[in-house]
């Protein structure tokens, strides 16, 4: 029996939840949405016009394309016209806006050059959203429905099909890509669809032409990536299994879905099987300095990749421990959950052999291939980066829903908790130390067996504990009233670690002073708020409550809201200031300002007073005139040299106070200076230490 | 009685099988579109862009509907 209402609820809880989150995080993105542009844009498969965002490119007879696969783009494309003609026919006079990018700045890696757009037009960091969150967001929701679906072929017990989900959504590596605008979710969708769609003519649920729709979802998935092709050596050996004949049905829908990939390689590169030009075209390979000594030259082909597998094979057993147990990026040490799988695995054997044999088989193959990926880059920035392994993910709960039927609860729960709370935990500025690190102790480390690095700990955890889960997306409707989900470290500091603010002005009240809202850990409120009116029905059901029961949980609410989230103050950090610097897990108290920065200082009196304003400043690079400005007014001008001390006594006027930091010679870009290799921060002044002092004392 | 119930069911899974076959045909199709998106875009033929923009949307939206009501 088809539950309509379920399925849509289950969906729009993750759906919501990962578009809540989304990020914009690396040249990855950029590289995939380049081709989307180039297509509706252009009508070219070329990305020439976009090249210098990103460093994932292949470069061929003159010109630039993705090295990607292009089904992410291609999926993205109705999204991004759609949006472009509701956004041109609803806001006209934008439509004849020539430039889309906004100023563009440059930053070097490994001397080439890139282009870092600060302030993109409003069209396009709202399509850098909406692909995300209706490509991957809504691949990755639709996959946890389909394993809902799954599920009842393994348990009739509701409570844990809807368990299962909850761990898949929110406890496993689908969680962190769901929200970045890449194919692992895509991969994973397709592939999972595609088994699932076996699974079901298996138990005859299925017409056999059906089969011809499961071959469709399984190439498209090879379009968008290329772990697909693992997933089809399964689904072709878990179909010879059922119904030999029907092999060719599936192959014939397989066939006719990579087509776009075939035509996509011929028309660039005249064969049909360089889909991207991986294999010898590719432009800027940032292979990090530590790893450059294990990758054999990109001309070399498919013999590089036999000579890779033969340096591979004595390190397949330390790269496989980092990449499973250790902090580095250990499957197992951020999702505990998973180990579990395994113990079903034994249950789950009795009574669905062929299923069991073949999820190991998956998982041994996707084992067997992903170090060879490490040989390249380790991936990071989204997660801990282990994303090679999400499309296996899925196939890991059938088992666990073996192990929920015989092992207790009380066990599962912790390493259930963990799996779900690092999830939340990751939702930071990512980091890439491996890369960072010199190569002769990246190479002892990994052949003895040590941890080459421990993210969590060093990175995720302090930053957690300052900024809470980051929604980009909230964060900046809430500071800058745009919607902009780009947290990328090579913004070169334009999107920071630590939140750009930590309160914001929510409204003054006369005789108490400012309303803020605190920041950190704000972005739990709205997911909450949307899993309980979704879920209403059910809640409400569960705890059976009376109508005062109903009333003091709500005030209760309320005022558990007002004390974490609610300060009252008289002084705000206002307009243009930079994000709090973070060196090695510790925090600048200083703030950097913009060319013209404010500040905000609430008089509770109802007349004039006069206060002290004092604040330690230094000047960026050079020296420069600092003018002060109190509600408009100059009252202080003067040259700052270098690190001074600054007293000024203001005549505050009732109600709220703008003081605004000027900076007469403007402000630099420290990497146009050649100070520092990638900053494209505009600094004039740096100021810290900021009281205001009342005079009667 | 029953055996008006049996036709009612039978005509509900003739509906919905008629219905499946649709989307199987959308699904097909959409993807045929965008392979000839993509070829009139590699050739630089004009509409290539629109061609593939409806090929994709067709799959995309076939997809989301074969996900919530005939999987």
């Amino acid at each position: 029996m088809i539950n309509i209402s379920q399925d849509i609820k289950i969906f729009l809880t993750f759906f919501l939840i990962f578009s809540f989150f989304t990020q914009w995080v690396s040249w990855n993105e950029f590289s995939r949405f380049a081709l989307t542009r180039a297509i509706s844009e252009e009508n070219v498969l070329n990305i020439d016009s976009f090249y210098n965002q990103t460093g994932d490119r292949s470069y061929y007879e003159g010109h630039y394309y993705t090295d990607k696969a292009p089904g992410m783009s291609f999926t993205a494309l109705p999204i991004y016209t759609l949006w472009k003609l509701v956004y041109h026919l609803g806001l006209p006079q934008l439509a004849s806006q020539v430039n889309l990018d906004g100023i563009g700045l440059t930053y070097y890696v490994k001397e080439v050059a890139f282009t870092y757009y600060q302030n993109p037009s409003n069209f396009l960091l709202g399509s850098m959203f909406l692909v995300t969150v209706f490509t991957s967001s809504l691949f990755s929701a639709l996959t946890v429905l389909l394993l809902y679906k799954v599920s009842k072929y393994f348990t009739d017990n509701e409570k844990e099909r809807l368990l299962i989900v909850l761990i898949y959504g929110l406890g496993t590596l689908a969680f962190s890509h769901a929200l970045v605008f890449t194919s692992h979710s895509a991969e994973t969708f397709f592939g999972f669809l595609s088994f699932y769609l076996l699974l079901k003519f298996k138990q005859n649920k299925l017409r056999r032409g059906s089969l011809f729709l499961a071959g469709i979802f399984l190439g498209f998935g090879l379009v968008v990536g290329y772990s697909s092709l693992l997933i089809g050596a399964v689904c072709l050996l878990y179909l010879f299994s059922i119904n030999k004949k029907a092999i060719v049905i599936f192959l014939t829908g397989f066939a006719l879905a990579i087509l776009p990939l075939i035509i996509y390689s011929y028309s660039i590169f005249g064969t049909p099987f360089d889909f991207t030009g991986r294999l010898k075209y590719l432009d800027t390979i940032p292979i990090p300095a530590n790893l450059e000594k294990f990758y054999i030259g990109q001309d070399s082909g498919v013999s590089s990749g036999l000579l890779n597998f033969l340096r591979l094979t004595p390190l397949l057993i330390p790269i496989l421990s980092q990449m499973l147990i250790f902090p580095s990026k250990g499957l197992f040490f951020y999702h505990p959950i998973l180990i579990f799988s395994f113990i079903g695995l034994v249950y789950a054997y009795k009574k669905y052999k062929i299923e069991s044999m073949l999820i190991v088989f998956l998982f041994t193959l996707f084992l067997v291939i992903i170090p060879f990926q490490f040989l390249i880059w380790w991936g990071a920035f989204s997660g801990v980066g282990l994303r090679y392994m999400l499309p296996v993910v899925p196939f890991l709960m059938i088992p666990l829903i073996s192990a929920l039927k015989k092992i207790d609860l009380k066990i599962l729960i912790l390493p259930l908790c963990f799996s779900i709370f690092v999830n939340f935990l990751l939702l930071q500025y990512g980091e890439d130390t491996i890369s960072m690190m010199n190569p002769s102790q990246y190479e002892e480390k990994l052949k003895n067996f040590q941890v080459l690095s421990d993210p969590l700990i060093n990175h995720y955890l302090p930053l957690f504990l300052r900024n809470g889960p980051r929604s980009i997306l909230f964060e900046n409707i809430l500071l800058n009233k745009k919607i902009d989900i780009r947290l990328t470290p090579h913004s070169c500091g334009l999107t920071p670690p630590i939140l750009q603010k930590s309160e914001v002005l929510l409204f003054t009240l006369p005789f108490i002073g400012i309303i803020a809202l605190k920041l950190p850990f704000l972005s739990l409120v709205p997911i909450f708020l949307v899993i309980f009116l979704i879920w209403k029905k059910e809640i409400l059901k569960k705890l059976n409550l009376s109508s005062k029961q109903k009333l003091l949980i709500l005030i209760g609410s309320i005022f558990i809201f007002i004390v974490l989230f609610i300060r009252i103050t008289n002084f705000l950090y206002g307009e243009n200031w930079y994000a709090p610097e973070w060196h090695n897990g510790k925090l600048d108290t200083g703030k950097w300002a913009y060319q013209n920065s404010t500040i905000q200082i609430f008089n509770k009196y109802q007349k004039e007073i006069e206060k002290t304003f004092a604040f330690n400043i230094e000047p960026f690079y050079e020296l420069r005139t600092l003018q002060i400005y109190s509600n408009d007014k100059l009252v202080f001008e003067d040259i700052i040299k270098n690190e001074t001390r600054i007293k000024k006594q203001l005549n505050l006027t009732p109600g709220l106070n703008v003081i605004k930091f000027y900076s007469v010679e403007g402000c630099d870009i420290p990497t146009e200076l050649g100070v520092r290799d990638c900053d494209l921060r505009c600094l004039s002044f740096k100021i810290y230490n900021v009281q205001i002092i009342s005079n009667d004392k | 009685m029953v055996s008006k119930k049996i036709k009612i069911l039978e005509k509900i899974k003739s509906d919905k099988n008629k219905q499946e076959n649709l989307l199987v045909i959308f699904i097909t199709f959409g993807v045929l579109i965008l392979s000839l998106g993509v070829y009139m875009v590699g050739n630089h033929i004009s509409f290539g862009s629109i061609i593939l923009t409806i090929g994709s949307g067709i799959f995309y939206i076939s997809i989301i509907l074969f996900v919530f009501f005939f999987a």
